[in-house]
Parts: structure tokens; C-alpha cells; sequence
């Protein structure tokens, strides 16, 4: 049994206005969003990756797991938010950095 | 000698069904661009696609409030 | 325009296939020839359509009933061409790929697995679900989950589980908040029995994974999804 692995231009996404014809001014606009939201979207996931490492680490209590729990929640539902609102999945936001964070 | 199980029955209807048709209908499946090519369903496709493959559960549900939430064509 | 579904060999009669089957917002199929390969299409008259389950399921049944007849390569939902003169642009620029991959495909279905491992701790037996009253925690554990991806050992399961039945498999990338594992299965359609028996025999020996499988359907995941325009 083969392992397949699928090409990963599904999730190079990047080529926005190469992809469509769109004759929606919102095209150019939409460009600039997502930009901007791949950045807020990379630190976003830095940021989880680092709360999750304190966490493990064990030296939160309870109610402050709770509490950054609770706000990276809130996070990830606005940006789930803004990514419908914008019409973006989540795979085109990945930023495909060469290195961990 | 051991007896083989009964296969499992498929599953046809319901929200198993329509979660794993979503993810390959929207995100699988030849993806012909050309020229000659007008991708429609932009918006409301994505948005569609990604409220519901968040969580396998309560889809109809959540289809129908996307549905009634859509911006404006 | 014309709302394209899939793509197959131009070899067998449709017709009998194809009729009565209602496409995107109830309209006749047809196929639009190009060389070796044909296209399955019908009319669309709006330029913006939505993914309603209902036309999920009209792309989903015009795609099986060509499978019925022969190897199809299913599209991804909202592919539209300007008319058929830009259909068979389409084809034949992708002519050889289009061609390549419905070999490679010949004979096979696809079928669908979710697995939750965890199924059996997240049941709610007691009543009592101890994260219930802590959002932010449990958030915090999924997360925890996702990041540290599926253990190997999880795929090694599969793998011998089920190499003998099926041809290929992937793994469906995991999101923030899925608990659940998804695989596809290329699975010979001789072979759809079996594959479905190891399903059955994979849950017996694992009583507290909660499986479930669909299928068979078009190998939508086992297709090269962005095809090189270059020919």
C-alpha cells in the first residue's frame, strides 16, 4: 500500500489573482487582507505553540491555564471570523516557513 | 481458523457522509485553471467549507446558519 | 457556461448513464469531447452559486453515475467554463496528465475512514466532563493534540491494518479542533469486500476507537490536484 502524497500546491495558494478570472474590484483588496492576515495568522500560531510549551511545562495553575486557554480560544474564533468574512481558507493563510517556530 | 468479521455496512446519509463528501468535493478533486476558467463559488464555497469541516458534528446545523449568514452576491 | 463535474474516456455511449441525472440547479448533463477524453457538464446560468448540501450532492451523483460506466476524475466542486469551446481548451492543454492519471485510476474507488481515538475518553459516561466548565482548558488540550500531530504508531495501525487490501492510502492534514483522524483508501473495487471486512475486523480489535467508513467513492483524493498548464 502506497502512501500518496498529494502535491502541495493545493496549499500553495498564493497565486491570487493568477487563479481567477475576477472582475470584482474586491480582487485587489482581498490581495492586501490576506497579506495581512497571513502575518496575524503565523504569529498567532507562534503564540499557541509557546503557550502550549508552558503549559507542559508546569509551572501555570489552574485558573491561569484557564485564563490563556480561554484567550486563545477568543482568538482563534476571530480569526475564524475574519477568514469568512474575507472568503479565505485556513490553508491559504500557512506561511511556508523553511524553519520551525 | 478464524472467522472473519462481517463487513461494515456502509454508511449512506447523514452527517458522516456529508462531512467526508465536503472535504473531498471542496477540497480534493482535479483542479482545472485556465484562461478559460471562472471560479464561481468563491466566497461562499470557502466560507461554506470551512465553518463545517471544523467539526464533524452538528453540520446540518451549522450549513444552515452559514447559509442564512451569507453576505449578499 | 457550463458547471464541469468530472473527466473520463471518450470511448463508452453516456447517454443511457447520464439521463435523468439533474445537475447543478436541476439541469441536464452532457459531454464535451476533446480528443481521448470527455467532459461531463451541464448549463449554468448564475454566476454565483453556493455550496448548499444539495448541490454538493448533484456534483457528488453526476460524478457516480459516470463511474458507473467507467474511470472517472472527479473535479473539485465550482470548476465553470466560459462555453464548450473553453471546456476543451481545458482538456486538451491538461490532455496528457487527464490521461495518465484516469490509467493509473482504472478499476479503483476510494473509501473514507474517520477514526477517534479518544472517542472513549471524551464519552460522557459519569455525566460528569471535568473540562466542561473550562473552555480555555480544553481548548488547550486539543491544541496540545494537534500540534503533537498523530502518533506514528496510529499510522503503523492503519498501514497493517489495511496494506493488503487497499492500494494506497493518505492522511488528511489535522485541523485545530479536530479530535478525529481521516484517511482516504484507494481500494481496487474487487477488493471493496475485503477492504470493508478489515474495517469491521480494525474496530473489533479496537473497541474503544470510534471508526467510521465511507465509500466507495470517486478517488477525489488520490487525483494530482493542480495540474501543470505548461504542455
Amino acid at each position: 500500500m502506497k502512501k500518496f502524497n498529494a502535491q502541495i500546491s493545493d496549499v500553495e495558494s498564493g497565486d491570487l489573482l493568477g487563479e481567477h478570472i475576477n472582475i470584482d474590484p474586491e480582487t485587489i483588496e482581498k490581495g492586501l487582507v490576506k497579506l495581512v492576515l497571513m502575518v496575524v495568522e503565523t504569529v498567532r500560531q507562534v503564540v499557541e505553540r509557546q503557550a502550549i510549551r508552558r503549559v507542559e511545562g508546569g509551572t501555570l495553575t489552574e485558573e491561569e491555564i484557564e485564563r490563556l486557554g480561554l484567550a486563545l480560544l477568543r482568538l482563534e474564533q476571530q480569526m475564524e471570523i475574519l477568514r469568512g468574512t474575507f472568503g479565505l481558507n485556513e490553508d491559504e493563510l500557512v506561511l511556508r516557513i523553511p524553519f520551525p517556530v | 481458523m478464524e472467522t472473519l468479521p462481517r463487513p461494515s455496512p456502509p454508511q449512506r446519509g447523514g452527517e458522516i457522509e456529508l462531512a467526508d463528501l465536503l472535504d473531498r468535493a471542496l477540497h480534493k478533486g482535479v483542479v482545472l485553471w485556465g484562461e478559460a476558467t471562472i471560479s464561481v463559488a468563491g466566497v461562499d464555497l470557502v466560507f461554506l467549507g470551512l465553518k463545517v469541516l471544523l467539526a464533524s458534528t452538528d453540520t446540518a446545523d451549522r450549513m444552515r446558519d452559514a447559509a442564512s449568514g451569507r453576505p449578499e452576491a | 457556461m457550463l458547471y464541469l463535474y468530472g473527466i473520463t474516456w471518450c470511448q463508452a455511449d453516456f447517454s443511457i448513464g447520464i439521463a435523468g441525472i439533474a445537475g447543478i440547479d436541476g439541469f441536464a448533463v452532457e459531454m464535451v469531447p476533446c480528443g481521448d477524453l470527455v467532459a461531463a457538464a451541464s448549463p449554468i446560468e448564475t454566476r454565483k452559486f453556493a455550496a448548499t448540501e444539495e448541490n454538493l450532492w448533484r456534483h457528488e451523483h453526476v460524478i457516480e453515475a459516470i463511474m458507473a460506466i467507467n474511470t472517472v476524475l472527479p473535479l473539485r466542486f465550482g470548476t465553470v467554463a466560459a462555453d464548450a469551446a473553453a471546456c476543451r481548451h481545458l482538456l486538451s492543454q491538461s490532455q496528457r496528465q487527464l490521461c495518465a492519471q484516469l490509467t493509473l485510476l482504472k478499476g479503483r474507488v476510494e473509501f473514507g475512514l474517520r477514526l477517534d481515538p479518544d472517542a472513549a475518553q471524551n464519552s460522557v459516561e459519569t455525566g460528569y466532563d471535568p473540562v466542561a466548565n473550562r473552555p480555555g482548558t480544553h481548548y488547550l488540550q486539543s491544541l496540545a493534540r494537534t500540534y503533537a500531530s498523530w502518533p506514528a504508531s496510529l499510522e503503523v495501525t492503519l498501514y497493517t491494518a489495511f496494506d493488503a487490501y487497499a492500494v494506497a492510502y493518505m492522511l488528511w492534514p489535522r485541523g485545530t479542533l479536530e479530535s478525529e483522524l481521516r484517511a482516504s483508501f484507494l481500494v481496487e473495487k474487487s477488493e471493496i469486500y475485503a477492504f470493508r471486512q478489515a474495517v469491521a475486523k480494525l474496530q473489533s480489535s479496537r473497541p474503544e476507537w470510534r471508526i467510521s467508513c465511507t465509500g466507495p467513492w470517486p478517488p477525489y483524493s488520490f487525483v494530482e490536484s493542480k495540474l501543470d498548464e505548461k504542455v
